[in-house]
């Protein structure tokens, strides 16, 4: 199978997790699908090198450490004139409003931390993986999920209150 | 757990599907071919230099020397100096490799795009046991610390450039602002901006040598207690500090007129071992010449 089959095939295995992955960690859509796009050139321009590693754990990581170091670049222009989320306020009925207002709290963490819970809590990696990933320690890792769940618990108690009792 | 995955796994049961393919693929076809176009031109201009200094020189040598000529002089084709490879993510075998500084301006920040196309690459000489992480500039001990406390490592080559701004409050409750403090473009402008800086606990910085190029060295001392801060950041663009009393060693280097950040991380429980790595890694970079890339 040649390189772009292999490419085409990937895409079209893991395309729809990673696009989950994307909205989990940038909670928006438009800028989602530019994460996701950028990946995507990103791993064409490499995808030669990715045959040697597991694919999915390379564009994984491509993926995280794009959100993060791209996110970093982009608030410097951006929050300055920063706005609610666009659909903050759109349902605020039962399980709708639980999710608002965990998705805004997760807006409030920092990428780093986001990247983190995100492997950690939706990806299911160890936190040795989630270390690999993020190109950090896991004594980081440990600590970033630490702060990040503690983050949540105060900016969205009733949205978390089921999670009272996770080990971090 | 089940409970947060179960809320993060209903907050995206509606996400489509993004990203394109193809529009990727022709992206980076592009992408080389101006990369071949370019390639083709500096290789027509090159090749037209050589004829014309190679005309000009023999003529002189028959005007001016009339013996039998020597040995051929050597020339920049007859060069041995190797082409070094590029540092790629992961484990790096022991070696020189050329660093590409990536994409560490946005023009739309207010960088200037003249200089963010002429961004210098790096070498250095990379011992074993360090692994590299592109998207973070970073080459890290490949052991459990990594670049965190308490004996973890790091050196950092050039995220910080000539624009970058000073946070009045390093310590960060959640990051949710730019920084405050804005640096001017130039080495001074920023060695003396940190200096002034009444959170920022830095040493005396003095004039160095680096690469060839001149700068100011000073390190950083990092608190000892950062658990009250979401990230302690003293600007951006920049790594923050990865752990309670992490020391940056910090070369503020002029290359070209472009201000480039070279950092060395590491802790007080970090061996010696590593910190001599760390600093040989230091004192083997050169900047190379800056290209123009598309």
């Amino acid at each position: 199978m040649d390189g772009e089959a292999e490419l085409r095939e990937f895409v079209a295995a893991r395309g729809a997790a990673l696009s989950r992955a994307a909205f989990l960690l940038t909670g928006d859509h438009q800028a989602a699908e530019d994460l996701v796009q950028d990946t995507y050139v990103v791993m064409v321009q490499r995808w030669r090198k990715a045959d040697k590693v597991d694919p999915e754990a390379y564009v994984r990581r491509i993926l995280y450490s794009r959100f993060v170091d791209g996110w970093r670049r982009r608030r410097l222009r951006e929050l300055p004139w920063s706005s609610p989320s666009e659909t903050r306020g759109a349902d605020t009925t039962g399980a709708a409003a639980d999710r608002l207002t965990l998705r805004d709290a997760l807006d409030r963490l920092t990428p780093r931390q986001r990247a983190v819970l995100v492997l950690r809590f939706y990806d299911d990696l160890t936190e040795v993986q989630t270390a690999d990933v993020l190109a950090i320690s896991p004594n980081t890792v440990k600590s970033q999920t630490r702060v990040a769940l503690q983050r949540l618990r105060e900016l969205a108690p009733d949205a978390v209150a089921e999670f009272e009792g996770v080990e971090s | 757990m089940s409970g947060l995955r179960a809320s993060l796994d209903e907050m995206v049961a509606d996400t489509p599907v993004y990203g394109d393919l193809d529009r990727a693929i022709q992206q980076v076809a592009r992408g080389r071919q101006r990369h071949v176009r370019l390639g083709m031109g500096l290789a027509a201009v090159a090749a037209v230099l050589v004829l014309v200094v190679g005309a000009v020189a023999v003529n002189r040598d028959r005007a001016e020397d009339p013996q039998p000529a020597g040995p051929p002089p050597t020339t920049a084709t007859d060069s041995t100096a190797p082409t070094l490879r590029a540092l790629a993510d992961g484990p790096v075998e022991p070696g020189r490799y050329r660093y590409s500084i990536q994409d560490p301006c946005d023009p739309r920040m207010g960088c200037s795009p003249q200089a963010a196309n002429s961004l210098p690459d790096i070498a250095v000489t990379v011992p074993a046991g360090w692994n590299a992480t592109n998207e973070f500039h970073l080459i890290e001990p490949a052991t459990q610390s990594g670049t965190g406390a308490p004996d973890g490592a790091g050196l950092v080559l050039g995220w910080t450039t000539y624009h970058v701004g000073l946070y009045s409050e390093p310590c960060r409750p959640v990051e949710d602002s730019a920084p405050d403090l804005p640096v001017g473009p130039t080495v001074d402008a920023f060695v003396d901006a940190v200096t002034a800086h009444p959170k920022l606990h830095v040493t005396e910085p003095t004039r160095v040598r680096l690469g060839g190029y001149r700068g100011r060295f000073f390190t950083l001392m990092g608190p000892g207690d950062i658990s009250g801060c979401a990230e302690w950041r003293p600007w951006d663009p920049s790594p923050y500090l990865q752990g309670p009393r992490n020391r940056w060693d910090l070369w503020a280097m002029d290359v070209d007129g472009v201000r480039l950040l070279i950092m060395a991380g590491y802790y007080p429980g970090t061996s010696k071992a590593v910190r001599t790595e760390l600093h040989d890694m230091v004192d083997s970079i050169q900047f190379l010449p800056s290209k123009i890339r598309p």
